[in-house]
């Protein structure tokens, strides 16, 4: 004897959901999964002639910082924002059907993530016709970054989707965050322009580490700050299973939610 | 004979604000933060054994709780109070094609609804013929589901339904869709299912149905079982009590 639970195939479930939510993303559109690729390389070219050509900017790589800046902060609110509202929108499932809602969290986080990894192939083409001093060696580093933001977004993503089950202005609060976050991280501007006395305090915030580290490694070839890696880690780390303690406790509960 | 569903003191409240507020606004503009909250009891010490190959019937009017106890039978809703066992693998059919989604091709969503019902995509690769032909929708696999009538939906969705997994089966009104000719269907498929000793439990309105499938039968009202016994003396006392 046993509790209900879900006895089907867990892994198959994922990877429908995941197929789901990437065909309803390009459905009824011409080029298709085209656009995956194509979306960031048209960005990244628009940008790229207007800081290079037009405010000829004295740092000749400041259109790469630019670039890998925009691509993790892409990441971090495109699956942020599919992360507030993914319990929402599976919740015809949620009530029909005992699954683990684990996986509709995951499934928010996939997609963005492919769309990370076709931007970063396309930032890899602007990559090797600048030739900065960073190099490809650095990819181990970079991969650890790229954990790190992977860990914050899910744990952010186990607090957010279930409090926007009973509360659904989060949605708008959290566009107005992720704005004060892109300003608040070294993305249109360089690190070096902050000055000293707040340059601590403005690098409590993981998303300024992650970012300011993969330009070290990719672009720059500065010397790693693994002081603040480490510190970003943690956090991440922390705020991962706390979220994850969060969203046990509370999913018991989310079918009366909706 | 071993049990397949045990479900000793199942206690269900729901505690639902006197009015909805989803959002700040509708907080702040109503002055409270916390809306005033009625509890609702939906399940009251509901005690139910269903042996393996042994079929229940749920019969009582709307909003007396036989879809609570579905769901919390099904791990949907977690009950306050008591203990639920299954007894195998259990798959719920509270309603017919959950997940379909109407951008999708008919051969995507029988691969979604499948294995949101538990099969593996292995298994539905197996079956998928079998599906296709039995919702006679074989010329129409590759079109969105949004192009589909309402009837051959559903069609699809009982035939994917059909080939699941299962032996034991939660069945909520599923057969109040459909024309004529589906609901013969479903009386076909009833019967194989009997012979093959799925454990069913089902809620319908409609009490020949209850009678000429079920085994015991309980009347459930405000979350209470009103009576328990064999399908014939429970829709009795049920139809003497509804009729005035």
């Amino acid at each position: 004897m046993s509790k209900p639970k879900f006895k089907g195939n867990t892994w198959d479930l994922f990877y429908e959901l995941v197929r789901t939510d990437f065909i309803m993303r390009y459905h009824n559109s011409v080029l298709g999964f085209i656009w995956v690729l194509l979306k960031p390389f048209l960005i990244f070219l628009i940008l790229v002639i207007v800081f290079s050509w037009f405010f000829k900017n004295q740092d000749q790589f400041y259109h790469l910082n630019l670039l890998l800046g925009l691509l993790l902060y892409s990441y971090f609110a495109e699956a942020t924002l599919r992360g507030v509202t993914c319990l929402y929108e599976k919740s015809n499932i949620i009530l029909k059907v005992n699954f683990p809602k684990v996986i509709a969290i995951l499934t928010s986080v996939v997609n963005s993530f492919i769309s990370f990894i076709a931007g970063f192939l396309v930032f890899l083409i602007f990559w090797f016709l600048s030739k900065p001093a960073g190099s490809l060696l650095n990819l181990p580093y970079f991969l650890l970054l790229i954990i790190i933001l992977t860990n914050l977004i899910l744990g952010l993503n186990f607090f957010i989707s279930i409090i926007y089950t009973k509360l659904r202005d989060l949605l708008s609060i959290w566009e107005v965050l992720l704005q004060l976050i892109f300003y608040a991280s070294p993305i249109i501007y360089p690190l070096s322009l902050v000055p000293n006395r707040f340059k601590s305090l403005f690098l409590l915030n993981p998303l300024a580490i992650v970012i300011t580290e993969s330009q070290k490694a990719l672009i720059t070839n500065q010397s790693f700050s693994w002081f603040h890696t480490n510190y970003a880690l943690i956090i991440s780390i922390f705020l991962l299973i706390l979220g994850f303690l969060f969203f046990q406790k509370y999913i018991r509960k989310i079918a009366e939610n909706f | 004979m071993s049990l397949a569903i045990n479900s000793t003191n199942i206690t269900k409240t729901f505690n639902i604000p006197k009015e909805k507020l989803d959002s700040l606004q509708e907080r702040l503009l109503s002055f409270k933060l916390r809306s005033d909250i009625r509890s609702f009891k939906a399940l009251n010490n509901i005690n139910l054994q269903v042996k393996r190959g042994e079929w229940l019937g749920l019969i009582g009017p709307n909003g007396s709780g036989k879809s609570t106890l579905l769901k919390v039978i099904a791990g949907i809703y977690k009950q306050d109070k008591g203990d639920i066992e299954v007894n195998g693998h259990l798959v719920p059919f509270l309603e017919l094609g959950v997940g379909f989604n109407l951008e999708l091709s008919a051969k995507d969503n029988i691969f979604l609804n499948g294995v949101i019902l538990g099969m593996s995509r292995k298994k539905i690769q197996q079956k998928f013929n079998q599906i296709v032909n039995f919702a006679n929708i074989k010329p129409f696999i590759n079109q969105k589901l949004k192009n589909f009538s309402s009837g051959m939906q559903v069609r699809l969705a009982f035939s994917i339904a059909m080939q699941s997994a299962g032996d034991i089966f939660l069945l909520d009104e599923v057969l109040a869709v459909g024309d004529y000719q589906f609901q013969k269907k479903c009386d076909k498929v009833f019967k194989t299912m009997k012979q093959q000793g799925k454990t069913v439990i089902l809620v319908s309105h409609n009490l020949n149905s209850i009678t000429k499938y079920c085994d015991q039968t309980i009347w459930l009202d405000h979350g209470r079982i009103i009576s328990h016994g064999t399908p014939k003396s429970v829709v009795n006392q049920y139809t003497r009590f509804i009729t005035p």
